[in-house]
C-alpha cells in the first residue's frame, strides 16, 4: 500500500536531499537558534555560503559595503530568506537529475516551480502587502511530490504522466487512481516533516483543490493565483496542464484585474531578477 | 491589447471601452448610427438599430478586418450606404450609417474622417487613461512592497535584537563560568604556590644541610647561588661570592687543573676529580658532579655543580696505600724470614731421622717435624689469606678430573682418619662428567680445608665428600661439593661467623683444636673467586655439612659415562641373563650409599644391610637353590669371627661356588686383615672406594672364572685380575736391563704392579743381586754388555741348584726380554732357564700380566715369607716402593752400598741460608751427585761461567742478587755461548727455583725469569730427588707447547701415550731421558763407525731401535734398524749413510721433544 508517508520515507532513505539542508531547515523552525549556530552549519557547505553572499551583495539589498561574513549575511537576508536559499539550494540538484526526460521533465518542473515561487512572492508583496518568503517557499515546494514519485516509484509515475489527459481530469485524479496518493499529499507530508510553517504546508496541500472559500491573500490562494498566471504564460509542468482557479480567487482577480495585469506585465522582469538572485536557472 | 492582457479575458467582461467609444461617436455625430461588434463574438455589443441584414453585416466585418480604411457597402434597398471600420485596440468592428444629410461623396468622406478622428481621439484618450491607471496601481503596489520591506526590516531588527539578547545572555553565562573557573584556578594556584614555597624552603634547607657543596651558575659563569656547605669548605660568605665569576674558584696560575666545564656540550659531569681554591688560597681536591640547567624553552640557562671535598680522603687513601704496600712487603719478608728457619728445621729433622736414633729420639724429632709443619701450615694460611685479600691470587686454567682429585684427597686423608676411627667416603655420580677446566690446586685447597676441619672436629663416624654437577650452561659447569661430617657441630649463632676471618666456632675451640680459623675464610674467598658460593648447615652435636659451588670450564668430547657403566656385568657370569644381584654389607649408611649407587649405575640389582646376621641365615637357607647373590661387598669393619666363619663356610660349600666376595679394607700400612679372609675374599678394595678401582675389581672378580678358560691373549681380563692380585701379593722383582731408557720404561710399568723393583744393569750385577737377596721374579734383558741375559740366567739356575732344600717350585721365575722376535729366540731363552718370555718393545699390559701370572703362581706358597721380608728390605736396599696410587717410579740408591750405576750429574745449589744449604747439600750428596754451592746470584753466575752444570737449584730470595736476576743473566749467557761453543755446555741448563709459597705470583715470576721448574720449600729429600731425576737426565726444555703430534711426525705421541696409560708425565720423562741418552749414543756410534767397530754399532743402534719403537717414533725406528742391519753385515760405508738418517731422525725427535710443554711443574709436589 503506497502512501505519501511511505514514499517519503523511501525518498528520505535514498538520501536524495542533502543532510545539511534538512538540518538547517529544522534549525530555522527552532526559535532559540542563534546566528552563530547558523554560521557554524552554513559554512560547512561552500555552495550555500556562495549563494548566501551573492544574495546579500545583490543590488536588491543595496548594501554600502560588501558583506563577507556569514553571520552578517544571515542577518541581512533574514531567517526566512535564509531558509529559502537553503531549500532552493538543496532541491536544485535533484531537479537536475532527469531519468525520464521524454515523459516527465524535471527541468521543466523546476522552471515551473521557480516561476510559481517568484510570482507568489510578487502577489503576496505587491497585492497584499505581505512578506512573500513563505509564498516563495511554497511555490518552490508545491510540486515536490512529483520528484518524490519520480524518484521512488518511477514506473507508476511514468504511467501517470502517459495516461494524463489535461482536458479530462486533474492530474491528482490520475495519481490517486494509479499510485494511491498524489503529489500534493506527498508535499504536505514533507512540509510536515520539515516543520515548515503551517500556511506553507497548506499551500502545498491545497494547490490543486477547487475551494469554495479561500482567502486570496492566504498562501493557498496566492499559490493558486500564481499557478494560474504562470501556466497561462506556458510555464507548465506538463504541457497543456492548466489548473483551475477556485471561484473566490477568480472573483478577486476579476475585481482587481488591473493590478494583476500590471503584475503579469512585470513578472518576466522579476523572474529574470530572481533567477539571478536565487540561481534559479535550470542549468 | 497585448498577450499579457489577454490572460485575463476569461475573467474580464466589462466592455467599458467599447461603450465609451459609442458614447463619444454619438456625441459628435448625433445623426449617424453606430454599432460596435466584438470581433471574436460576432455580436453587437452596443449600438443603434440598423436595418441591415446579418449577411451584409458579416461581409462588412470580414472586409473591414482586411482593410485599414473604412469599407462601404450598399444595403439591399440600394439607398442605404453602410460603412465598417476595424478598431484593433478594442478587438471590435465599428459599423455605421452616415447622417441622412450626407449625400455627396465629399461629405461622405469628411464624415468618415470625422468618425476616424473620433476613434483616434478615443484611443488616445483611452491609452492615456490606462497608463495613468497603471501608474496609479504601480504606485499602490510599490507602496505595498515598501510596507513589506519595512516589515522585513522590522523583523530583521527584531531578529537582531533577539540575537543580541541571546548573545548577551550567553556572554553573561560565559563570563560567570569564566569567573568561577578563574576563582577555582586561583585557589588551586594558591595551593600549588604554597606547596612550591614549601618545597622551595625544603630545597633551600636541603641545600644548606647537604654535606655536599652546591653551586649554581648562569650562562655567563656568574655564581647565582651557593649552599652552606660550599661556604664552609671554601670559607667564602654567601654575599661575598654570589654574583662573582666562577673563575674566582680557580687560582690565577693553575687554570687548567680546574673544572671549567660550564660551557661544555651540556653533557653531565659525574664524579670527576678536580681542584678548587678557597678564599684563603687553599687548594682542595673535590669530586664534582655537574649538569646543565635548562629553561622552559629547553635552552641552557646555567649550570649546577656539586662538590665533595675529598682532600682529606685522598690523603688518607694515599697513606693507606702506602701502608698496604708496606704490609705486603712485610708479609713477603715475613714469609721469607719465618720460612727460612722453619725450612731449615724441617730439613734438619729429616736428616736426623736418617741417623741412628733411639725410640725416644725418634719421637722427639717427629714432634719437631710435626710442630714445624703445623707452623708452616699456619704461615701459609695467613699468606694465602693475604694474597687473596690483596687480590693477587690468580686461578689456573687446566683440565683435571674432579673425581680423581677427590678420591686422591680422600685416600690421602683416610690413613689419618681411619686411625682416628673416622671413615672417609667420596662420591660423585658415575654419569657426571668429571673432567673440567679450572684450578685443581685451589679446589684441593678448599676441600682440604673443609675435610681437614671436619676431621679435626669429628671423633667418630664419618666424613662424606660429595660432588655433583648441578648446572651446565654453554661451556660452563657448575659443580656442587659437600663435606658432611658427624662431628661436634656448630652452634646456630656462630654459623654465620664461621666464614669470617680468624673465627672458629668460639675462642675456646681455637685453643682446644688449634688452627688459625683461616681455613674456612680462605675457602670462602676461593669459592667466590671460582664463581661459587659457600655455606654450611649444622646441627650441634650431630655434625656439620659444609657445601660450596664452583664454576669450571667444561671439556668437550668428554665421555658422558664411565666406560664400565655401560658394560654388562651380568654377561661375565655363567649363563646369567638377568642383572647381577649384589649385596652390600656395611654398618655405615654412607658407605652403602656410595657403593650401591656405583653398582646400580653398572646395572646391578643392589641389596644392602647393616646387619650381617640375617644374611648369614639367608645364605645358609638358600642351600642348593644357588646363592641369592652373585656379589657381596663386605666392609671389613663388620667382620667378626662368627661372620668370617660363616663366610668361609659358604665359600667352601660345594653348592655355592658362585658368590664373589669383595672386602672393603682401610688403606695404609697399619692394616691387619685377618688371615682367614684370604680364603674367602676374591678381592680387596681400599676405602674410600674409588670408582676406577671398583670397576676393575668387579670386572676381574666377576670375569675371574672365565678368564682362566680363555686365551691368555685376552689381555684386559688378565690384567684386571692380576692387578687385583698384586695389590695383595706384592713381591720383589729384579729388573735386569742395560739401556737407561728401557730401564725407566720397565721400572715405570713394574711400579704399577705395586711390587718392589730393583735394578741391575747387566748379567753380572744380576747374579750378584740374586746371591744377596730373594726375588720373586726376575725380568732379564737378553742382550747386555759384560754378561748377557742367557749367561746370567744359566748362572742363576746353577746357583739355585746348589742351594740346600731348593725345589723346582721354589726357583725364581725368570722372564726373558728380547727384541729378537724370531721363533728360535723363545726356545733359546727357555733353554737357558727362563720361565717365560716377553718380546721387546715391552708393553705395559704384557708386563703387568706377566707379573700377575707368575706372582700368583708362587703366591700361595710364599705369602708370609714375602710379607716378612718386605719391610726390612725396604730400608736396607733403599729401593723405595711407592704407594700404588702415585704413578711415579723411583730409582734411588743410598750411594756406596748400591751395586747399581748412578746417574752422574753436576749440580749447582744457590742458597743463602746456611741451614738450608746444609739440608740441600746433604740430600743431593746422598744421592751421589756432585754439588757446588753458591750463596747468592752473583756467585751462581760465576760458578756457572766456570763449570758446566746439569742442574741449578736456585733460591729465589737472596741478598746481593736474587734468583730471578741470576737466572736472567744465565739465560743471556747461554744465548751467547750457544752461538760460539755449542758442544761444551748444554744449550740450556735447567734452573729449578726453590721458593716458598709466597705472596706474589711466584710461578709466573719464575717462568718469566727463565726458570724451568720450581720446588716448594721446605725442601724435602723426596722432592729434590724427583726434580733431579726429572731434569738431570733430560736436556733442557724451554719450548712452548706443540701438543698436536701428527702420526707422520717424528713420533706418534698419541699412540705412545696410550702405551703409557695416558700418563704424560711418565711418557715425557722417558722421552726426555731417551733423547738425552741417544745424544750420547750417537757419538759412540760415530766413533765406532770410524774405528770399524761394527759390534758397537749393532749394539747401540739396536738399543736405539728398541726405545724408538717404545715411543712410536717410526722414523728413528726404521733408521736405527737399517743401521743395525748394516752393522751386522759389516758394511761400514752403508753404516755411514744409515747413521746420517738416524742422526736426522734423532734431531727431529729432539726438536719435537723440546717443543712439548713442561708437564707437571705447575703443582708443587
Amino acid at each position: 500500500m503506497i502512501t505519501a508517508q511511505s514514499l517519503l520515507q523511501k525518498f528520505t532513505n535514498m538520501k536524495t536531499l542533502p543532510h545539511l539542508a534538512i538540518k538547517l531547515s529544522k534549525m530555522i523552525s527552532d526559535d532559540n537558534r542563534t546566528i552563530q549556530e547558523f554560521e557554524e552549519v552554513i559554512k560547512m557547505d561552500p555552495t550555500m555560503v556562495l549563494r548566501l553572499l551573492r544574495l546579500v551583495n545583490s543590488p536588491y539589498y543595496a548594501l554600502r559595503q560588501k558583506c563577507t561574513s556569514i553571520s552578517d549575511a544571515v542577518i541581512y537576508v533574514g531567517m526566512d530568506n535564509l531558509r529559502n536559499i537553503v531549500v532552493t539550494t538543496a532541491l536544485k540538484d535533484i531537479y537536475k537529475v532527469n531519468p525520464n526526460e521524454s515523459v516527465f521533465s524535471r527541468k521543466r518542473l523546476w522552471l515551473h516551480s521557480a516561476a510559481v515561487s517568484i510570482c507568489s512572492q510578487m502577489i503576496s508583496e505587491r497585492i497584499f502587502a505581505k512578506k512573500g518568503e513563505n509564498a516563495f517557499l511554497c511555490g518552490i515546494l508545491h510540486d515536490i511530490g512529483f520528484i518524490v514519485e519520480d524518484q521512488t516509484i518511477p514506473d507508476l509515475f511514468i504511467e501517470v504522466c502517459k495516461t494524463y489527459d489535461p482536458k479530462k481530469n486533474s492530474i491528482t485524479d490520475y495519481e490517486l487512481e494509479i499510485i494511491g496518493t498524489d503529489h500534493s499529499a506527498i508535499g504536505n507530508t514533507l512540509a510536515n516533516d520539515w516543520k515548515l510553517p503551517e500556511e506553507v504546508r497548506k499551500g502545498i496541500k491545497q494547490h490543486h483543490k477547487i475551494m469554495t472559500t479561500v482567502e486570496p491573500s492566504s498562501i493557498p490562494g496566492i499559490i493558486q493565483i500564481a499557478e494560474f498566471m504562470v501556466s497561462r504564460l506556458d510555464y507548465t509542468t506538463i504541457p497543456e496542464m492548466h489548473p483551475e482557479l477556485s471561484p473566490p480567487l477568480k472573483q478577486y482577480i476579476h475585481d482587481n484585474i488591473k493590478e494583476f495585469r500590471l503584475l503579469a506585465r512585470e513578472l518576466p522582469e522579476e523572474m529574470a531578477k530572481a533567477r539571478e538572485l536565487h540561481d534559479l536557472d535550470a542549468e | 491589447m497585448d498577450v499579457i492582457d489577454d490572460i485575463f479575458n476569461e475573467v474580464d467582461d466589462s466592455f467599458q471601452s467599447q461603450k465609451d467609444l459609442f458614447l463619444l461617436l454619438e456625441k459628435h455625430m448625433a445623426d449617424a448610427k453606430f454599432q460596435i461588434v466584438l470581433n471574436d463574438r460576432d455580436t453587437i455589443l452596443i449600438g443603434d438599430t440598423m436595418d441591415i441584414g446579418n449577411d451584409l453585416k458579416d461581409s462588412l466585418i470580414r472586409k473591414a478586418k482586411k482593410e485599414s480604411l473604412p469599407v462601404q457597402m450598399v444595403a439591399k434597398d440600394g439607398v442605404l450606404k453602410v460603412f465598417a471600420l476595424s478598431i484593433d485596440s478594442l478587438n471590435a468592428t465599428l459599423i455605421c450609417t452616415l447622417p441622412p444629410h450626407v449625400t455627396t461623396p465629399s461629405d461622405e468622406k469628411i464624415c468618415l474622417e470625422q468618425i476616424k478622428l473620433c476613434i483616434d481621439l478615443f484611443e488616445t484618450r483611452k491609452h492615456l487613461d490606462e497608463e495613468k491607471e497603471l501608474i496609479e496601481i504601480q504606485k499602490i503596489q510599490m507602496k505595498r512592497q515598501l510596507k513589506v520591506l519595512e516589515i522585513k526590516n522590522q523583523e530583521i531588527l527584531e531578529e537582531n535584537h533577539r540575537n543580541y539578547q541571546i548573545i548577551q545572555k550567553q556572554q553573561a553565562e560565559y563570563a560567570d563560568k569564566l569567573k568561577s573557573e578563574i576563582d577555582a584556578q586561583t585557589k588551586e594556584l594558591k595551593i600549588v604556590n604554597d606547596q612550591l614555597k614549601e618545597i622551595s624552603r625544603l630545597q633551600k634547607k636541603t641545600l644548606d644541610v647537604a654535606a655536599t657543596a652546591i653551586i649554581t651558575l648562569d650562562m655567563d659563569q656568574k655564581i647565582v647561588n651557593v649552599n652552606d656547605e660550599f661556604c664552609l669548605i671554601t670559607n667564602y660568605r654567601k654575599k661575598d661570592i654570589i654574583g662573582k665569576h666562577y673563575d674566582i674558584l680557580k687560582s690565577g696560575e693553575d687554570m687548567e687543573a680546574d673544572a671549567s666545564e660550564i660551557e661544555d656540550t651540556g653533557k653531565p659531569v659525574y664524579k670527576t676529580q678536580c681542584m678548587l681554591y678557597t678564599k684563603d688560597g687553599r687548594k682542595l681536591t673535590v669530586i664534582k658532579n655537574a649538569d646543565t640547567i635548562y629553561d622552559k624553552f629547553k635552552k641552557p640557562s646555567g649550570r649546577i655543580e656539586s662538590f665533595v671535598d675529598v682532600t682529606d680522603l685522598i690523603e688518607a687513601r694515599e697513606k693507606a696505600e702506602t701502608a698496604n704496600i708496606a704490609k705486603s712487603e712485610f708479609l713477603a719478608n715475613m714469609s721469607h724470614e719465618i720460612r727460612t728457619p722453619i725450612n731449615a728445621i724441617l730439613g734438619m729433622a729429616e736428616i736426623i731421622m736418617e741417623t741412628r736414633l733411639d725410640e725416644e729420639q725418634i719421637d722427639l724429632v717427629q714432634t719437631i717435624n710435626t710442630e714445624s709443619e703445623a707452623l708452616l701450615g699456619i704461615i701459609n694460611d695467613i699468606l694465602d689469606f693475604s694474597k687473596i685479600e690483596a687480590g693477587k691470587l690468580e686461578l689456573e686454567l687446566i683440565s683435571f678430573d674432579i673425581r680423581t682429585l677427590m678420591e686422591d684427597l680422600g685416600s690421602g686423608i683416610a690413613i689419618r682418619s681411619e686411625q682416628k676411627g673416622v671413615r672417609i667416603y667420596v662420591y660423585m655420580p658415575c654419569d657426571h662428567p668429571s673432567i673440567v677446566i679450572g684450578d685443581p690446586g685451589r679446589l684441593r685447597q678448599i676441600l682440604m680445608n673443609l675435610v681437614g676441619n671436619a676431621l679435626k672436629f669429628t671423633h667418630d663416624g664419618e666424613i662424606f665428600i660429595l660432588a655433583k654437577i648441578i648446572e651446565k650452561v654453554a661451556d660452563k659447569i657448575k659443580v656442587y661439593f659437600e663435606v658432611r661430617d658427624t662431628g661436634i657441630g656448630i652452634p646456630k649463632k656462630q654459623q654465620d661467623r664461621i666464614f669470617e676471618s680468624f673465627t672458629q666456632a668460639d675462642g675456646s675451640t681455637t685453643r682446644k683444636y688449634g688452627g688459625t680459623g683461616l681455613g674456612t675464610t680462605i675457602s670462602k674467598q676461593l669459592t667466590e673467586l671460582m664463581g661459587g658460593e659457600i655455606g654450611l648447615e649444622s646441627d650441634e652435636g650431630k655434625g656439620s655439612t659444609f657445601w660450596f659451588t664452583t664454576v669450571f670450564g667444561s671439556v668437550d668430547n668428554q665421555p658422558e659415562k664411565e666406560p664400565l657403566t655401560s658394560l654388562n656385568l651380568a654377561s661375565l657370569i655363567d649363563n646369567r641373563k638377568g642383572p647381577v644381584q649384589a649385596m652390600i654389607i656395611d654398618r655405615h649408611r654412607t658407605g652403602r650409599f656410595v657403593i650401591a649407587n656405583y653398582l646400580k649405575s653398572f646395572g646391578c640389582d643392589v641389596h644392602e644391610t647393616d646387619d650381617p646376621e640375617p644374611i648369614t641365615r639367608m645364605m645358609a637357607a638358600s642351600g642348593q637353590h644357588g646363592p641369592p647373590f652373585h656379589l657381596m661387598i663386605v666392609d671389613s669393619g663388620i667382620l667378626d669371627e662368627t661372620w668370617i666363619n660363616t663366610l668361609v663356610q659358604l665359600k667352601n660349600s660345594e653348592t655355592m661356588p658362585e658368590i664373589h666376595v669383595i672386602i672393603q679394607k682401610p688403606g695404609g700400612p697399619a692394616t691387619a686383615i685377618p688371615h682367614d679372609l684370604t680364603s674367602i675374599a676374591n678381592a680387596y678394595i681400599t676405602r674410600p672406594v674409588k670408582l676406577k678401582n671398583l670397576q676393575s675389581i668387579l670386572l676381574s672378580v666377576l670375569a675371574g672364572k672365565q678368564a682362566k678358560e680363555k686365551e691368555p691373549s685376552d689381555e684386559l681380563q688378565e690384567i684386571s685380575q692380576t692387578e687385583q692380585n698384586v695389590t695383595e701379593a706384592k713381591g720383589n722383582i729384579l729388573l735386569v736391563e742395560d739401556y737407561p731408557a728401557n730401564q725407566i720404561i720397565a721400572l715405570t710399568f713394574l711400579a704399577e704392579t705395586g711390587c718392589l723393583v730393583e735394578l741391575a744393569e747387566n748379567g753380572q750385577q744380576a747374579v750378584e743381586a740374586f746371591k744377596n737377596k730373594h726375588y720373586d721374579l726376575i725380568f732379564m734383558d737378553m742382550q747386555m754388555p759384560v754378561m748377557d741375559g742367557y749367561d746370567a740366567t744359566k748362572t742363576i739356575r746353577s746357583l739355585e741348584r746348589e742351594k740346600p732344600g731348593q725345589t723346582a717350585e721354589k726357583a725364581v721365575p725368570i722372564i726373558a726380554m728380547t727384541a729378537n722376535a724370531l721363533k728360535g729366540d723363545k726356545e733359546k731363552c727357555l733353554e737357558a732357564g727362563a720361565n717365560d718370555y716377553v718380546p721387546k718393545p715391552i708393553r705395559k699390559k704384557q708386563i703387568i700380566a706377566t707379573v700377575g701370572k707368575w706372582l700368583q703362581l708362587t703366591k700361595a706358597k710364599r705369602t708370609t715369607d714375602i710379607g716378612l721380608q718386605q719391610t726390612p728390605n725396604k730400608e736396607k736396599t733403599g729401593l723405595v716402593q711407592k704407594p700404588s696410587d702415585t704413578d711415579i717410579p723411583e730409582i734411588r740408591s743410598t750411594g756406596e752400598t748400591s751395586p747399581f750405576k748412578k746417574p752422574s750429574a753436576h749440580i749447582l745449589l744457590v742458597e743463602d741460608n746456611k741451614s738450608n744449604q746444609k739440608v740441600a747439600l746433604r740430600h743431593i750428596r746422598s744421592m751421589g751427585f756432585e754439588v757446588d754451592l753458591a750463596e747468592n746470584g752473583k756467585e751462581a753466575i760465576n760458578a756457572y761461567l766456570n763449570n758446566a752444570y746439569d742442574l741449578i737449584l736456585m733460591d729465589v730470595q737472596m741478598p746481593v742478587m736474587d734468583g730471578y736476576q741470576a737466572t736472567g743473566v744465565i739465560r743471556k749467557l747461554e744465548l751467547k755461548q750457544q752461538q760460539n761453543n755449542y758442544d761444551k755446555k748444554p744449550a740450556r741448563t735447567p734452573i729449578i727455583a726453590a721458593t716458598a709459597n709466597a705472596i706474589e705470583g711466584d710461578r709466573d715470576k719464575c717462568v718469566s725469569a727463565g726458570m724451568d721448574d720450581y720446588l716448594t720449600k721446605p725442601l724435602k729429600k723426596k722432592d729434590i730427588v724427583e726434580m733431579i731425576e726429572k731434569w738431570v737426565m733430560l736436556p733442557s726444555m724451554d719450548r712452548e707447547t706443540g701438543e698436536d703430534a701428527e702420526a707422520d711426525g717424528p713420533m706418534n705421541y698419541k699412540e705412545a701415550l696410550l702405551e703409557f696409560d695416558g700418563d704424560e708425565t711418565i711418557l715425557n720423562r722417558i722421552l726426555f731421558n731417551f733423547v738425552r741418552l741417544i745424544h750420547a749414543q750417537l757419538d759412540v756410534i760415530e766413533k765406532a763407525i770410524e774405528k770399524g767397530d761394527s759390534e758397537t754399532v749393532v749394539r747401540e743402534s739396536h738399543s736405539i731401535k728398541g726405545a724408538a719403537s717404545n715411543l712410536i717414533a717410526d722414523e728413528l725406528f726404521k733408521a736405527s734398524k737399517e743401521l743395525e742391519e748394516t752393522g751386522k753385515t759389516h758394511m761400514l760405508n752403508e753404516s755411514r749413510e744409515a747413521f746420517l738418517k738416524v742422526k736426522n731422525a734423532f734431531h727431529r725427535l729432539d726438536a719435537y721433544a723440546r717443543s712439548l710443554p713442561i708437564k707437571g711443574s705447575g703443582e708443587p709436589k
